[in-house]
């Protein structure tokens, strides 16, 4: 070989390794087997960022949402507990909430309905009831109570005399009801009455829950929210509440906002147009349920649709 | 005067080297690869069937002919067997050819043709062997693919006769290509692929072509990173690794003689390497 051709030679091969140095340079053997391993590692390392970073902000969304929804209730509500002889012997339980009123067991009546598990429910119709206690008697409000008894078994807990009044003047009423285990499958007959005889020496033990609500401070609070937030959720409970309060327009305005931020999310939709239905628009409501139905059927959506054109909404 | 003995010496070194990769008839040696040796026994074990043609293809620079070599160094002492390296377009110059191997002597100024040569054949050449039991003569073609249609056929009826044994070597393009062709379809008893050694087998072929200027000599010239990148440039084409070290050793041996201080460069064999694939065309510059 000639200096000239080696000359030139070494020149074109400064330019490949030139070129070489390049990052991921896929000539070589070596370069390929890195470049693939870089891919493979490229490929792994966003995966577990992707998953490491996914599950935070779920876990954040998680606990925030969760932290909000502690928030707004702690404000909005006031819990009062009054502990009333709470025994070993009578595992009354109570549930549901309950609005400015004590229960009174004596106001309970047996409903006829039995589960299968032979439990009976006890119901208190609020018209008939004892009156509530002095403290509470300028504070009316709803009451719902459930209260599981298990009546019927042999040495079961007593339960008071009044409880044993049938009345077929009580009807069961929406908002309060206990339910009793009479009636237990096993139960063996005779002890029942003696059961309930011992009952009526005793004061029934009962935990009672007394919530204040203020309705105008929740909702204040979830707007905060959701301004904070902008998670379309808010948005459509502030519709629901709304309309449960029969402001329609303003039940229209959140579902709006909530469709705005998820215009597939069929609730916005149904929000809406059961707003509009309530404010006359029946046209309008069914018009739109329809358009959403014709893009991505829905059964809630069809169901509604389909009482709101026979009149039955 | 020691270190001018040196560089002499080290000149004469890659020079040698340099020539182990060139392609001649002296570098024709078989170097036993699992996949030559395999087609080699498969070729030999052909020809000792009654089987008038055989078809042996493979990619360019397998080492086809190679094989067709030591086929004919090994077969020539039991039958007479004539080795065309060269392709023949006329029908002329190929039995003009194969008359002189045969009987070893000029063709007369008749036998010019496929039929005058076997008249001459059966008369002169048959006569003579009445008493003993015919081997018929191999005739090893190289780059069949590249002989007309028309002296095909020729050798076609000449191996018809059963007076010869034909083996065609032939480049393997499309393997269909070559079975679909009509003086193959219905005549092939017997077809032989030879594949591309694999880089275990590169690196033996190397090594062995090395190894015949003396272990001591050429011990460690290349590094596994170096066999590697041999392998990747020419996927085992043996051709092209013949190409690719005659050009690596061509400037070793320049740097050698001009440049000696390159050699303090631990990298430089890859170097070397990067420049030779650069000027053969298997890198881009």
């Amino acid at each position: 070989m000639i200096e000239h051709e080696i000359s030139e030679l070494e020149s074109k091969w400064q330019d490949y390794r030139n070129r070489r140095k390049t990052l991921l340079n896929k000539e070589t053997p070596k370069g390929r087997k890195k470049f693939f391993v870089t891919l493979f590692i490229l490929l792994i390392l966003g995966a577990v960022l992707f998953a490491i970073y996914s599950e935070n902000e779920l876990v954040k969304e998680q606990k925030s949402r969760l932290i909000n929804l502690v928030n707004t209730f702690k404000k909005s509500n006031e819990i009062e507990v009054n502990p009333v002889e709470l025994s070993k012997e009578n595992p009354i339980r109570k549930r549901e909430e309950v609005e400015d009123e004590y229960l009174n067991l004596n106001d309970l009546e047996v409903m006829i309905s039995e589960d299968g598990a032979g439990f009976e429910r006890i119901t208190r119709r609020k018209e008939e009831a004892t009156p509530a206690p002095v403290q509470n008697q300028n504070n009316p409000t709803s009451v719902k109570e459930i209260v599981y008894m298990p009546t019927a078994y042999p040495m079961a807990m007593p339960v008071p005399a009044q409880q044993q009044i049938p009345s077929n003047n009580y009807a069961p009423t929406e908002n309060q009801e206990i339910i009793s285990f009479q009636g237990y499958p096993d139960s063996p007959s005779g002890k029942k009455n003696t059961t309930q005889a011992k009952t009526t020496s005793k004061a029934p033990n009962k935990l009672q829950i007394q919530t204040k609500k203020s309705n105008a401070s929740a909702i204040d609070k979830m707007i905060e929210v959701f301004n904070k937030s902008k998670n379309p959720n808010y948005a459509i409970m502030l519709s629901d509440e709304y309309y449960a309060q029969k402001k329609y327009a303003e039940a229209e305005k959140w579902a709006l906002t909530a469709n705005d931020l998820n215009k597939d999310d069929a609730r916005s939709w149904i929000a809406f147009a059961k707003a509009k239905y309530q404010q006359g628009a029946k046209n309008i409501a069914i018009d739109i349920l329809r358009n959403y139905n014709s893009r991505m059927p829905n059964d809630a959506v069809s169901t509604l649709l389909r009482d709101m054109e026979a009149g039955a909404f | 005067m020691a270190i001018q003995n040196h560089f002499i010496q080290m000149s004469n070194m890659y020079t040698e080297i340099k020539e182990l990769f060139i392609e001649n008839n002296e570098n024709l040696d078989f170097i036993s690869l699992d996949k030559s040796v395999i087609a080699y026994n498969k070729i030999f074990s052909s020809l000792q069937k009654p089987i008038k043609l055989i078809l042996f293809y493979g990619k360019p620079g397998s080492g086809k002919t190679v094989i067709l070599n030591k086929i004919q160094q090994d077969i020539r002492d039991r039958t007479k067997v004539l080795f065309l390296p060269q392709t023949f377009f006329d029908e002329k110059e190929f039995i003009v050819h194969i008359f002189k191997e045969i009987f070893k002597f000029a063709a007369p100024s008749e036998v010019i043709n496929y039929e005058a040569f076997m008249r001459y054949f059966r008369d002169n050449f048959l006569s003579d062997r009445n008493n003993s039991k015919y081997i018929p003569i191999v005739i090893l073609l190289d780059e069949a693919q590249l002989y007309p249609d028309i002296l095909m056929e020729k050798i076609r009826l000449m191996a018809d006769s059963g007076y010869f044994k034909f083996l065609f070597t032939v480049h393997k393009t499309n393997k269909e290509d070559i079975i679909a062709k009509d003086y193959f379809k219905t005549r092939i008893w017997e077809s032989i692929e030879l594949e591309y050694p694999n880089e275990q087998e590169v690196n033996i072929y190397i090594n062995k072509k090395l190894k015949k200027l003396g272990e001591i000599k050429t011990k460690n010239i290349f590094n596994e990173e170096n066999l590697d990148f041999i392998y990747f440039l020419t996927e085992g084409n043996l051709r092209s690794i013949n190409k690719l070290l005659y050009k690596s050793f061509e400037i070793l041996e320049y740097y050698d003689k001009n440049k000696p201080s390159e050699f303090l460069n631990k990298d430089l064999m890859q170097r070397v390497l990067e420049m030779s694939a650069i000027t053969l065309g298997f890198l881009d510059d």
